[in-house]
């Protein structure tokens, strides 16, 4: 069979349940930083389109560097993680293995869930969150 | 991460009479007077003795007293610090509608002015009854036109949101990191140093 057709079909990833000890990585980029380089609680936040969920990679099918690559201009974000059990005790959220085919991107997760109010959600980010050295 | 405990008494700034809200924001504070100008004359006189009639008429402790004239002491104080985080955040003010590509709206003074008033009144209150200034909050845009301050020690950190608009409630939550949280809305016409208090403890 054709590499390139093998390719194509193994793009249609399933999606699969992320282990509470599993990492998740996400983007920021600098404009969410502050004047120390850290993530600014406004830096967590959703997607404006529907499904609204906020981008991470999963560790089992990403790593820091790669994250970081995926961005338009790699060199102007930084990478944080946090551990998915730590997401999950934080009120309304849930993780959720949602790979992408169409960016190649079989690692992309969403973490779902209001992240403007209440406060507390913000702040418990804040709290988990560990930046990567690159 | 930095501390924000001072034990020390830190260097302190004496602001110019640009920084109007902050005077304004001190004088505000319960208990907290401040003069109007940067060096104000008190006038007062101390209380004259009772005359007595009769044989010593020019004995000058019998002399009433003269009004005196001191000067007050000077502009209010306040950590550089904080005074220094303070005036950065103006920046937020600076960042244009859509600066996250996300659709934000640009940030209203009136809304930088009731997160900044509220740090300063707390930091003011917290040194005034403690002695020791509180560390520096970091200010930060937040969504939809709010803006954020988040202050954080070595065990405790406090995250305080102040919407755009002044009819919505200002939310905080703070946390050890382990078992003890406080959250809720905070009442702007209150005092809230308990805040401070209890990020210190």
């Amino acid at each position: 069979m054709d590499s390139s057709l093998v390719n194509e079909i193994s793009r249609e990833w399933e999606a699969e349940e992320i282990p509470d000890a599993d990492f998740l990585f996400m983007r920021v980029h600098y404009r969410f930083l502050d004047t120390d380089g850290e993530p600014m609680p406004g830096a967590f936040r959703n997607r404006p389109d529907e499904s609204g969920g906020m981008s991470v990679d999963w560790q089992k099918y990403s790593t820091p560097q790669e994250t970081q690559a995926r961005a338009t201009e790699p060199e102007a974000n930084i990478v944080i993680e946090f551990l998915a059990g730590a997401v999950r005790e934080i009120p309304n959220q849930t993780v959720v293995h949602t790979p992408d085919a169409q960016r190649n991107n079989r690692a992309h997760t969403d973490i779902r869930g209001e992240k403007k109010r209440p406060v507390e959600i913000r702040a418990r980010f804040m709290e988990i969150y560990r930046r990567v050295v690159l | 991460m930095m501390n924000l405990l001072e034990n020390q008494p830190p260097p302190q700034v004496f602001l110019d009479s640009n920084l109007s809200a902050f005077i304004q924001a001190a004088k505000e504070q319960s208990g907290f007077a401040l003069p109007d100008a940067l060096v104000t004359p008190r006038y007062g006189a101390i209380p004259q003795r009772q005359r007595t009639a009769g044989s010593y008429p020019n004995y000058p402790a019998f002399q009433p007293f003269e009004p005196f004239v001191e000067y007050e002491q000077s502009v209010p104080r306040i950590s550089i610090r904080i005074a220094e985080a303070v005036q950065s955040s103006r920046r937020i003010l600076e960042l244009p509608e859509n600066w996250d590509e996300e659709g934000s709206p640009v940030y209203s003074y009136e809304t930088w002015e009731r997160a900044t008033r509220f740090v300063l009144q707390s930091a003011m209150g917290q040194r005034r009854d403690s002695g020791v200034w509180v560390g520096p909050p970091k200010i930060t845009p937040g969504p939809d036109g709010s803006i954020d301050v988040r202050w954080k020690t070595s065990t405790r950190s406090v995250l305080i949101n102040f919407p755009h608009s002044d009819h919505e409630r200002v939310q905080f939550f703070g946390s050890d990191g382990d078992v003890e949280t406080v959250k809720g809305t905070l009442d702007l016409t209150s005092p809230n140093q308990w805040i401070l208090v209890w990020l210190m403890r």
